[in-house]
C-alpha cells in the first residue's frame, strides 16, 4: 500500500509537469524538449530558497514557479514566437534550451544532486485505514488533486479554457472571430512553465533536484502525453498516475525489469487506444 | 461610406495564381451574391476578405481604411464576420461557448447571448452540446450565430446552403432572409443555390478564374442569359 501511495504522490508530481506540456503541445502544435529543463530550474531554485535561505516552502514553490515563468517568458518571446509555423526549428531551439539551461545549473548549483528538501512542517505521519503514510505525501496528492480540479474548472468551464480548446480544434478560425490567438498561446506558454517550476520544488521534497532532471521527467512526462493524448486535461491525470503507479510499483516490486515496464504499459495502452487515454488525435 | 472595397487584388496558393486583380465594393445594407463554377476563386475571395489568405498585390478597405495588411483577428474586430464554407465549428467547445467566446464589438442593438437564441431556438435547446454533436443544419446554425456574435458590419458567407438537406435548406433562406431584413447587415453571399442567391441578392458578380466577367443588378444578371450559361451552367 505504501508503494501505491508513493506512486501517486509520484503520478501527481508528473501530472503537474506533464499538463502543461499536453495543453502547450495542443495549442502550438510543438513538442517542447524544455519543458523538463523548467521543472530543473524550479528544483534548484526552490532548493536554494527552501534550503540555503531557510525561507519557508510557500515561497520556494513561488520563488521557482517565478523563476521558470520567467525563462518560459524570454523562450517564448525570444524564439518560440520569431519561429511560428517553422515546428523543426521550434524543436530544435527548445533542445537547445534544455542543453543551455542543465549547462547553468550544473554551473551556478555545481554538478552533484541536492537532497530532497526537509520542511519540518511535514515531517511526521498520518494513519488512514490502519496504514501509516509519510505526511508529505499525503500533502503532494492534496495538492496535484486540488490542482488537476482547478485546472479542469479552468479548462472546461472558463471563457478562457473555451478560446484554448478551440485554438486546438481550429486556430484560424479562432483569428476569425477576432481573438489573438498567438497571445492566448504565450500566455498558455508562460504560466505553464511556472506550473512546471513549481512542480519541479513540490517534487523536490521526495526527489530533490538534479541536472540529469532536464532530461529524465521530460521522458518520463512524455509518456504521460502519450498514454494521456495531446491537449487533454482528464488524459494527463490518468497517464500520470499510471506513470507514477506503474514505475513506482516495478521500481519496488520487480527491479529487474523496471527499466521497461513503462515502455511496455505504453505499448500496451496504444495497441488499444492508438491515440491514447482520452481519445483526441495527436 | 463603403462597407468593403477591394482594389485589384491578387492573392496565390503558393506559386498559383487565384485572385487576378480583383476589384468589387459592398454598400451598407447591400446584400452582394458571388456566382461562378466551383475552382474560379469565390471562397478565395472570402478568404482573402477575412484576411486568412495574404492579398500579394492590391488594397483591402474596411469603411476606407486599408486593413490590407491586418491580421484575421484585427479584421473581425473591424467589423468582418465569416461563416465559412466547412462551417469550422469548434468539436470540443459546446454550443453556448462558441457563441460567449467571440471578442465582442459594440452595445447597443448587439448581438447578446439571448438575442442569438431567440434567432436560432435549436441552438438554445442544443446549449450544452459540442460542436462535434451537431447535425450539418445545426453546424450552419451555430456558425452564423457565432459569426454574428461580434457583431460584425459585413456578414461573409460561403456556401450556407452547401450538403444540407433541401428542408434545412429552407430554414437557411429563411434565417438570412430575416437576418437581411431585421439586422440591416450588409453581407457577401457565395452560393451554388441560385434561387437563394438571387432571392436575396441586390447585386451579383459572376467570377470566372480569378476575375470578375459580369457585376450587375439582379435585373440585370437576369437579362444575360448568355452569362449564366458560360460561368454558372444552370437554368
Amino acid at each position: 500500500m505504501l508503494t501505491v501511495l508513493n506512486g501517486l504522490s509520484f503520478g501527481f508530481i508528473l501530472f503537474l509537469l506533464a499538463s502543461g506540456l499536453s495543453l502547450i503541445m495542443g495549442a502550438m502544435g510543438v513538442l517542447n524538449l524544455a519543458h523538463g529543463a523548467l521543472y530543473m530550474v524550479g528544483a534548484y531554485v526552490g532548493w536554494s530558497v527552501a534550503v540555503d535561505q531557510d525561507a519557508s516552502f510557500l515561497l520556494a514553490v513561488a520563488a521557482g514557479a517565478a523563476a521558470a515563468g520567467l525563462v518560459g517568458l524570454v523562450m517564448e518571446r525570444g524564439l518560440f514566437a520569431r519561429l511560428h509555423d517553422r515546428l523543426d526549428e521550434q524543436i530544435l531551439a527548445a533542445f537547445g534550451c534544455l542543453y543551455i539551461l542543465t549547462d547553468l545549473v550544473s554551473l551556478i548549483w555545481g554538478p552533484q544532486a541536492k537532497a530532497p528538501i526537509d520542511v519540518p512542517a511535514l515531517d511526521g505521519s498520518v494513519t488512514i485505514a490502519g496504514f501509516s503514510y509519510p505526511l508529505v505525501r499525503v500533502v503532494i496528492i492534496g495538492v496535484g488533486i486540488a490542482f488537476a480540479i482547478g485546472l479542469w474548472w479552468l479548462q472546461e468551464r472558463t471563457r478562457a479554457g473555451a478560446i484554448v480548446r478551440a485554438g486546438m480544434d481550429d486556430s484560424s478560425m479562432v483569428r476569425a472571430i477576432g481573438i489573438n490567438v498567438e497571445l492566448v498561446v504565450a500566455l498558455l506558454f508562460v504560466v505553464g512553465a511556472a506550473v512546471a517550476g513549481a512542480a519541479g520544488v513540490i517534487g523536490g521534497l521526495v526527489l530533490g533536484a538534479s541536472t540529469s532532471f532536464g532530461i529524465d521527467v521530460l521522458l518520463l512526462a512524455l509518456i504521460v502525453v502519450v498514454l494521456g493524448g495531446v491537449g487533454s486535461v482528464g488524459g494527463a491525470l490518468a497517464g500520470a498516475l499510471m506513470v507514477g503507479v506503474v514505475d513506482t510499483v516495478s521500481r519496488t516490486e520487480l527491479p529487474e525489469v523496471s527499466s521497461f515496464t513503462l515502455y511496455a504499459l505504453m505499448t500496451v495502452v496504444l495497441l488499444l487506444r492508438p491515440t491514447g487515454l482520452s481519445g483526441k488525435a495527436a | 461610406m463603403s462597407v468593403l472595397e477591394l482594389e485589384a487584388i491578387h492573392a496565390a496558393y503558393g506559386e498559383t495564381p487565384v485572385l487576378e486583380g480583383l476589384s468589387l465594393t459592398v454598400e451598407p445594407g447591400m446584400v452582394l451574391a458571388i456566382l461562378g463554377r466551383n475552382g474560379m476563386g469565390k471562397t478565395t475571395t472570402v478568404r482573402a476578405i477575412a484576411g486568412l489568405l495574404p492579398v500579394r498585390r492590391g488594397v483591402v478597405r474596411l469603411h476606407g481604411r486599408d486593413v490590407t495588411g491586418h491580421s484575421p483577428q484585427r479584421r473581425a474586430r473591424a467589423g468582418i464576420g465569416l461563416v465559412p464554407e466547412t462551417r469550422q465549428v469548434f468539436p470540443s467547445c459546446t454550443v453556448r461557448e462558441h457563441l460567449t467566446m467571440a471578442a465582442r464589438r459594440g452595445s447597443d442593438g448587439a448581438w447578446t447571448l439571448e438575442r442569438l437564441y431567440d434567432s436560432f431556438p435549436v441552438l438554445r435547446t442544443r446549449a450544452r452540446a459540442h460542436g462535434g454533436e451537431l447535425s450539418g443544419g445545426e453546424q450552419q446554425m451555430l456558425a452564423i450565430a457565432r459569426a454574428l456574435s461580434t457583431n460584425p458590419d459585413l456578414l461573409l458567407l460561403d456556401e450556407p446552403t452547401e450538403g444540407l438537406a433541401p428542408a434545412i435548406v429552407d430554414d437557411i433562406i429563411g434565417m438570412v432572409h430575416r437576418l437581411k431584413s431585421e439586422s440591416g447587415n450588409a453581407m457577401i453571399v457565395v452560393e451554388q443555390n441560385l434561387r437563394l442567391a438571387l432571392s436575396i441578392a441586390d447585386r451579383v458578380v459572376v467570377m470566372s478564374k480569378g476575375r470578375i466577367v459580369f457585376e450587375g443588378t439582379v435585373a440585370q444578371f437576369d437579362a444575360e442569359p448568355e452569362i449564366r450559361r458560360r460561368h454558372i451552367g444552370v437554368g
